[in-house]
């Protein structure tokens, strides 16, 4: 039985977590080849990616599409196997996606212990209500002050490092120049404010990473307009000409920090018989020359930043 | 003498110029005058309507300025006359006859010209077209015909014989006359003089076609000497009737050398023949003998059958006369009483020269002369007249501008003494006893004033960050006419139409672009209204204080309501209130008053900047390499949609601009009227003088340096200033 890994999704239902997933697993052959790694997802997984793949590729079959995908309604998880290609998985990776209705939930007891188990922690932004319209849906979309929340509520008294990954999705139109993308990551900041002063609090300053990598889930579809109605919002997207074809960009970010995390604290640890780290790690020489490679290449610029963290990652620049 | 009679007529006219320009002045000043009078009179009406003292109104009621009014108005009109009769470059000489008494012959003798040019009553009757003959010594003959217009044609041509004759509804332009049949002459007219004319006007009608382009060309149109027949006559030297053109004529200019030396800068003008049914020759001719004549030269010839002076010689003379009875015809007119070359009338002309005084005809000389006889005309006619002229005409002017110059000095009396009672017309205020009451109300409106005023300003300040609601209904209104009026083609045939028309599915499509862009930036030009009464609401809001009954009560100064209020009190709010400064409290309403937000200047810019999608240059959507109007439609549609949503937030970010800009400048406006230095004491000096207006129950209405007042008495004064004798006076 491979090493398991949990992170949890966090993110309002719609937002895209499937998304940013379904392209992560179509375009890891590509981005990871020279780290001779393969994804493999279990057979229910693979199914759902492969139905959510449909999905976003039919977008592109009209030049305008309203809204983003229906969300999914219950808690699912993704399960893929991560190694050397052709060979056995060395590890287990677990996507733990928690749909919008589930943040609501006042007690989430099950979400607290995800949290707790989980070595990471991925929040997907929705771009557009953060930066269009002055950020007036950007709270009804996006929710930051109940992601605090949960992080108050879950890593009161964090004793291990985690990695907190934000991943603003749908986000093409604001990365089609630098100016935009320094925008972008302005309006992150200054929206999850309270999130990052709460991670530099005494306690979680040493413990928590925090990085941002947008990724374009389609790559090739910019959002265009609001319009409301009854009080709700609309979103409108289209592609940016009518050729344009399914091609997400760095749906491979998440996972090179998430591995370099994983790597820097593979040395960082003193082994002992007890350290619960053991739980997450243990790793084999391919899987550390695999993570060394991939974590080569995370970016860290154009709407890519470290927020916090920097020498909690195993990146030689 | 006769060897510089060219210099002493050139010295003439010369001096005649500075006499036109002071004429000039001396209308502006009349001008000035009058509406220094009629501010006075309307004054004077406001007053009648405000004031209850029988005593005061009574003496307002017998001020009348209305005769003088009328006085002033005559003299302008005179004083035109005069001043075109002195601006005229020429000396010239009228010259008056009926029909058949030789006139055109002696035209012909004294200018050289022939009966090719100036038709002479042999044949048929005359044209009615006035020519004026000009000596120039170095010219060959010309001649420049000025046309009527098509509106002067009917005014001045058509329309008389209409009214005279009782025709009817007059043609309103040259096609109407042209289509319509001639009406027929009602029955109650009759006579020969009215068939006459009828016939006239029948001459006009049936040949409408021959001439009526005329009117439409441009004048005056040179012409050589051999054409000028061509537009004076009937008939060519043949006696064959084949000319129109005089019918459209207005007026001739020939210019030749007379063959009498020495003659300077003169001009003779043919008045058409009286006794000739050519209607409207009475007033063309009192018109002209007001304006255009320096002198005049009756034509008379017996007949040898037996002649005496007739009735209609005694009218023809009075027309003259009343033409121009500032001066008497008696110094400046000549009566020529033609010889026959046969001399068989010389005997009655004698006896008629004897006779002439006894029916009152009086003029400076009376001749005979032979007119057909260029000798006799040149010698016995022309010379004695001009040196006549030269010695006597600078007099005549002045004469003639003296007796203009006396009325206008009874005016400028008559003035004075309406002036008189007006200045009088209030009678003595009241001495200041009122001060003390004053200063209690004063103290107790400037308290209200300050705290209403810094009360609102805490109001507005609150309200700072609030969304303004009537701009931000304009906004949505505009927003919802985007979205509803699109200019977006509706069908792909249409695109595909436009696709061919334009050779090029991209052209189509930058037109298109450029259409909708167009379209959406103009549904914002209504923001303005939303501008406009959100800034009207505080202005409002600003007055609703200074006019709060019991308290400020500024409200009886001014009719004015609303934001205008603040306007009329910046208008009504004098220059100076204390003296040698600049009233901070004018500035202080004006600037408020005629504070605006424009869409223009605040948000015009920030809406063009959403618009870059939809400018063909700029716009990062283009077609794929294969087009097609699907491909234009959804374009069109996505951009229009951003380019809308963009300016929905750009809008959205400006909406409590106007709640911000309301602050500032009311927060301006009482720094002005509250705070600046010595504000105080305007507003009591100001708020003195209109004490009765706001405090009618305690205040007599014309007391001691009252708005009304001084107002009346500044009115007075002006009007003084602008009846200063020298204002009047056209000699030094």
């Amino acid at each position: 039985m491979p090493k398991e890994l949990k992170v949890t999704m966090l993110g309002h239902r719609g937002v895209g977590k499937t998304s940013v997933l379904t392209a992560m697993y179509e375009q890891f052959y590509d981005r990871f080849e020279e780290a001779d790694l393969q994804l493999t997802p279990d057979p229910e997984s693979s199914a759902l990616l492969q139905e959510r793949l449909g999905e976003l590729k039919g977008l592109l079959n009209d030049f305008e599409a309203t809204g983003g995908l229906e969300g999914t309604e219950n808690p699912q998880s993704f399960n893929f196997g991560l190694g050397k290609i052709g060979a056995k998985p060395s590890l287990q990776l677990t996507f733990q996606d928690f749909p919008g209705g589930y943040l609501d939930d006042k007690d989430g007891e099950f979400l607290k212990k995800v949290m707790r188990e989980c070595v990471a922690v991925l929040i997907a932004i929705d771009a557009p209500a953060l930066m269009e319209a002055k950020g007036k849906w950007h709270e009804l979309m996006n929710r930051p002050k109940q992601i605090c929340d949960i992080f108050r509520r879950s890593y009161g008294n964090l004793k291990e490092p985690r990695l907190v990954i934000l991943v603003p999705v749908r986000c093409e139109k604001y990365l089609q120049n630098e100016e935009d993308a320094k925008k972008l990551l302005y309006c992150i900041k200054d929206q999850y404010a309270e999130l990052f002063g709460f991670f530099k609090s005494e306690n979680l300053l040493t413990k928590i990473a925090c990085v941002i990598t947008p990724v374009q889930t389609v790559g090739t579809v910019i959002f265009n307009n609001i319009r409301v109605e009854n009080q709700r919002p609309r979103f409108y997207f289209r592609k940016i000409s009518h050729d344009a074809q399914y091609l997400p960009k760095d749906s491979d970010q998440p996972l090179r920090y998430l591995l370099s995390f994983l790597l820097k604290l593979h040395y960082d640890t003193k082994w002992g018989p007890l350290n619960p780290i053991r739980r997450w790690l243990g790793w084999d020489k391919f899987l550390l020359k695999a993570a060394r490679k991939s974590a080569d290449k995370c970016k860290s610029a154009g709407g890519f930043a470290i927020i916090q963290g920097q020498d909690r990652f195993e990146i030689n620049k | 003498m006769s060897m510089n009679r060219s210099a002493q007529i050139a010295n003439i006219i010369e001096k005649r110029q500075p006499l036109a320009n002071k004429i000039e002045e001396v209308k502006v000043n009349l001008n000035s005058l009058s509406s220094r009078l009629s501010y006075l009179e309307d004054y004077r009406q406001q007053l009648l309507s405000k004031v209850d003292e029988p005593t005061i109104t009574g003496r307002l009621k017998e001020i009348d300025f209305s005769k003088i009014q009328q006085n002033i108005a005559s003299e302008l009109q005179l004083l035109d006359k005069l001043k075109t009769r002195f601006s005229r470059d020429t000396l010239n000489i009228g010259v008056i006859g009926r029909a058949r008494q030789g006139k055109s012959r002696l035209l012909q003798s004294l200018t050289g010209l022939t009966a090719a040019e100036i038709p002479d009553g042999s044949g048929q009757h005359c044209t009615g077209v006035r020519s004026t003959i000009h000596h120039n010594p170095n010219v060959e003959t010309y001649g420049e015909v000025l046309f009527y217009t098509d509106r002067t044609f009917m005014d001045e041509v058509i329309a008389p014989y209409y009214e005279q004759l009782k025709l009817g509804t007059q043609p309103i332009n040259i096609d109407d006359f042209a289509r319509k049949d001639l009406p027929s002459l009602p029955n109650d007219l009759k006579g020969a003089e009215v068939n006459a004319k009828y016939e006239h006007l029948r001459g006009y009608h049936e040949n409408v076609d021959q001439y009526r382009l005329l009117l439409q060309t441009s004048s005056p149109r040179l012409i050589k000497k051999e054409e000028i027949r061509e537009y004076v006559a009937q008939e060519n030297l043949q006696g064959e009737r084949i000319y129109f053109n005089y019918l459209a004529v207005r007026e001739v200019k020939i210019i030749c050398n007379f063959p009498k030396d020495d003659l300077g800068k003169i001009a003779l003008v043919d008045m058409p023949g009286l006794g000739d049914t050519g209607i409207g020759d009475e007033k063309r001719m009192v018109k002209t003998i007001g304006e255009d004549i320096d002198a005049v030269l009756f034509v008379r010839m017996p007949k040898s059958t037996g002649d005496f002076w007739g009735d209609v010689d005694v009218q023809l003379y009075d027309t003259a006369y009343r033409a121009l009875n500032d001066l008497p015809l008696p110094l400046w007119s000549f009566m020529i009483l033609n010889k026959l070359s046969d001399e068989s009338n010389l005997k009655l002309c004698e006896q008629l020269k004897t006779d002439i005084t006894n029916k009152h005809i009086n003029v400076a000389d009376c001749v005979i002369a032979n007119c057909a006889e260029a000798q006799d005309a040149n010698d016995k006619v022309l010379d004695p007249i001009l040196n006549y002229l030269a010695n006597k005409i600078t007099d005549l002017d002045r004469q003639y501008a003296s007796a203009c110059q006396d009325r206008l000095k009874q005016l400028q009396t008559s003035v004075v003494a309406e002036l008189k009672k007006s200045r009088n017309a209030l009678g003595q205020a009241q001495e200041s006893v009122e001060m003390g009451e004053f200063l209690r109300l004063f103290k107790r409106l400037w308290t209200n004033l300050t705290s209403g005023l810094e009360k609102l300003l805490k109001k507005l300040s609150n309200q700072i960050n609030e969304q303004d609601r009537d701009f931000k209904k304009s906004v949505d209104e505009a927003i919802q006419k985007c979205y509803n009026d699109t200019k977006i083609p509706s069908s792909l045939e249409e695109i595909d139409e436009r696709r061919n028309s334009r050779g090029s599915f991209d052209s189509a499509y930058s037109d298109y672009l450029n259409e909708i862009r167009a379209h959406l930036s103009q549904h914002f030009l209504s923001l303005d209204d939303g501008l406009k009464s959100s800034l009207d609401r505080v202005k409002s809001l600003v007055v609703e204080v200074l006019t709060e009954p019991e308290k400020v009560n500024l409200g009886g100064i001014t009719e004015a309501k609303g934001s205008n209020f603040l306007g009329a009190m910046a208008k009504l709010l004098p220059d100076e209130i204390l003296e040698g400064q600049a009233s901070r409290l004018k500035f202080g309403f004006q600037m408020l008053s005629e504070f605006q937000l424009s869409y223009r200047g605040t948000i015009q810019h920030r809406i063009r900047q959403c618009l870059d999608g939809l400018t063909p240059d700029r716009t990062t959507l283009k077609l794929s390499k294969s087009p097609n109007s699907q491909q234009i439609k959804s374009n069109l549609e996505a951009l229009h949609a951003e380019a809308v949503f963009q300016c929905e937030t750009a809008l959205e970010e400006f909406l409590s601009e106007p709640s911000q800009a309301a602050f500032a400048i009311v927060e301006e406006f009482l720094d002005r009227v509250l705070r600046a230095e010595e504000v105080e004491d305007e507003w009591q000096t100001f708020l003195y003088q209109e004490r009765s207006l706001i405090w009618p129950e305690k205040f007599e209405l014309l007391g001691e340096r009252s708005r009304l007042r001084q107002e009346w008495l500044d009115a007075v004064e002006k009007a003084t200033k602008a009846n200063q004798q020298e204002l009047v006076s056209l000699f030094k």
